[in-house]
């Protein structure tokens, strides 16, 4: 449902995004297979966590997953799309 | 919450969109649970004001209105979750605590709905999410 709001506007397919918030990566790996890369950051480690044991079980090897705020510099930049999902 | 979207905008490109996804600032999430027999309510998640989800729609807003970003699309949408076991849903319900308890008499009705469903069944909950699509402007109103 999300994923098909936001195709309204932009296709994912070969963009570099970034999402906040990506928690255990729910989302992120819906959309990941199609995107160039994606930098998915969470507050939270334990999510995080997670979300790498998730990465590596399915070979989402595009997916860079940290475990911090977004907040200064962001790493990885520039991207096309950031994705804010129940995050500020 | 402003931190974070000026953080975001320092790494998108020019006219980088940003999908903001939040929960509606007010309205109160419902849970269901559906099998073979259909979709029985069990009522309303009596949700106390979440101050963060407040913050984050007044962020918007004001990135907005300092002309930092341009929203060009601003919608609502129902969305259902669904949980295929009571543990599920018991986590989705503690990652809101203490914002979300379930009203008065609903878990006795939603365990007698459990533990008497038919084979499929799902505890659905509802809630209204609003999603802002926002662009980077490059010159910031001053």
């Amino acid at each position: 449902m999300e994923l098909h709001l936001i195709e309204r506007f932009v296709s994912l397919a070969g963009r570099e995004i970034i999402e906040i918030g990506c928690g255990d990566g729910r989302l992120t790996f819906q959309y990941a297979p199609r995107a160039r890369r994606v930098v998915a950051l969470d507050a939270n480690a334990t999510e995080i966590q997670r979300a790498c044991v998730e990465a590596d079980r399915i070979g989402a090897h595009n997916i860079r997953f940290l475990a911090r705020p977004a907040q200064g510099r962001l790493p990885g930049a520039p991207f096309d799309v950031a994705l804010f999902t129940w995050s500020l | 919450m402003v931190d974070a979207l000026e953080a975001v905008r320092g790494a998108l490109r020019p006219r980088g969109l940003v999908f903001d996804l939040q929960p509606d600032a007010t309205y109160l999430p419902t849970v269901a649970v559906r099998d073979s027999r259909g979709r029985r309510s069990m009522g309303v998640i009596a949700r106390e004001p979440d101050e963060d989800v407040i913050a984050a729609h007044e962020a918007r807003m004001r990135v907005v209105r300092e002309g930092r970003f341009a929203e060009i699309a601003l919608l609502r949408r129902t969305f259902t979750t669904s949980f295929t076991t009571l543990a599920a849903f018991e986590a989705e319900m503690r990652s809101h605590t203490p914002t979300w308890r379930l009203a008065r008499g609903m878990r006795p009705r939603l365990l007698d709905a459990w533990r008497t469903r038919r084979d499929g069944a799902a505890i659905e909950t509802t809630m209204r999410m609003t999603i802002a699509v926002l662009q980077k402007q490059t010159r910031p109103r001053r």
